[in-house]
């Protein structure tokens, strides 16, 4: 419960606000990008996850947003602040990267792998599901946070 | 007898030589590896490995990992078969998918004993299964010739009973090194 709390001492509003500069700092005049949305509970390394809250909590949402280059930026508690490039091939994708990982003994640094469906392409909103692993280090050894969420995202 | 040793000895060369003959045509592909398991942060069990790839991409693939504190033994099976890719625009990764049967297996005591007051004491043990998927990749390190390693790295995700209506997933992760060769 101690690490919930310290986790949400972070702030809300700063990292919705960083996930909004991050997403701006990535935009592209080019056509397809897209801005998701993504609720579940993640594993932070404690033995298991949580149920999701209802309503969610701030550890249970992930705010994605992905260029039209396919590069991504994933804004979360857990796993963490993720920068990477998605490879998607019609309605599939996995993605690759790395960034600052977050889990219950801590704040580190390391690498991560998504998987991932969306129920369609193009303009819209769709459904989003995903799966993401990571893999890092921090002052207390290593860590491997992860979460499985789903949600929708929206391409625009 | 000598003849009969040398009439083995060839038949023997003739049936390695048509299977790896056949082999070639077909590339199925035999690994051995090691792995780490996690439980956790900072906690990893190692694991033995072994995994089959046919030609038509379809694997099967065991992970078997355990520890014994006193007289109690854990043994935890993970079998695993699905279907693998190359991931589109960056074709040496290759994604693995499919589902996973776990069997978690615990004993107390690996037989009967007798205990002071000279009643026997039973062996108590249990196994707990569990189906799930399998998400993972992995990356070659060595290929040349019939023989190869790669690296891997995946996750195997049970639902965790009526809580996977809130979307709670029991995870193991796993890394592993594994090397094999081409049937």
């Amino acid at each position: 419960m101690s690490h919930r709390m310290s986790l949400r001492s972070l702030g809300h509003w700063r990292c919705v606000m960083l996930a909004v500069v991050l997403s701006l700092a990535h935009s592209s005049p080019a056509v397809a990008s897209a801005v998701s949305l993504l609720l579940g509970p993640a594993s932070a390394g404690n033995g298991g996850s949580n149920p999701v809250g209802i309503p969610p909590s701030f550890g249970d949402i992930a705010i994605k947003y992905v260029s039209s280059g396919y590069y991504e930026t994933t804004v979360s508690l857990v796993p963490g602040l993720l920068f990477g490039k998605r490879f998607q091939d019609r309605q599939l994708y996995v993605s690759t990267g790395g960034g600052l990982l977050m889990s219950i003994s801590g704040a580190g640094v390391g690498v991560y792998t998504s998987f991932g469906l969306v129920s369609g392409t193009g303009s819209g909103v769709h459904f989003n599901a995903e799966y993401t692993q990571s893999l890092g280090i921090n002052g207390k050894g290593w860590t491997a946070p992860g979460a499985g969420r789903i949600g929708a995202i929206w391409e625009f | 007898m000598r003849l009969v040793c040398w009439r083995a000895a060839l038949l023997a060369l003739s049936i390695v030589s048509a299977l790896t003959a056949a082999g070639r045509a077909h590339a199925h592909n035999l690994e051995l590896g090691l792995a780490g398991v996690s439980g956790g942060d900072d906690h990893a069990d190692p694991a033995a490995l072994v995994r089959f790839t046919s030609d038509a991409q379809v694997f099967v693939q065991g992970l078997l990992y355990g520890a014994d504190f006193g007289p109690v033994s854990t043994r935890t099976g993970l079998i695993s078969f699905g279907l693998t890719a190359p991931v589109k625009g960056m074709e040496r990764l290759r994604i693995y998918s499919g589902l996973t049967l776990m069997d978690e297996y615990v004993s107390i005591y690996s037989g009967e004993r007798t205990r002071s007051d000279n009643t026997t004491q039973p062996k108590v043990s249990e196994h707990n299964y569990n189906l799930g998927a399998l998400l993972g990749v992995r990356a070659p390190i060595y290929v040349k010739s019939r023989f190869s390693a790669n690296l891997g790295w995946e996750s195997h995700l049970f639902l965790a009973g009526s809580a996977g209506l809130f979307l709670v997933l029991g995870v193991k992760q796993s890394w592993s090194l594994a090397a094999g060769m081409t049937l």
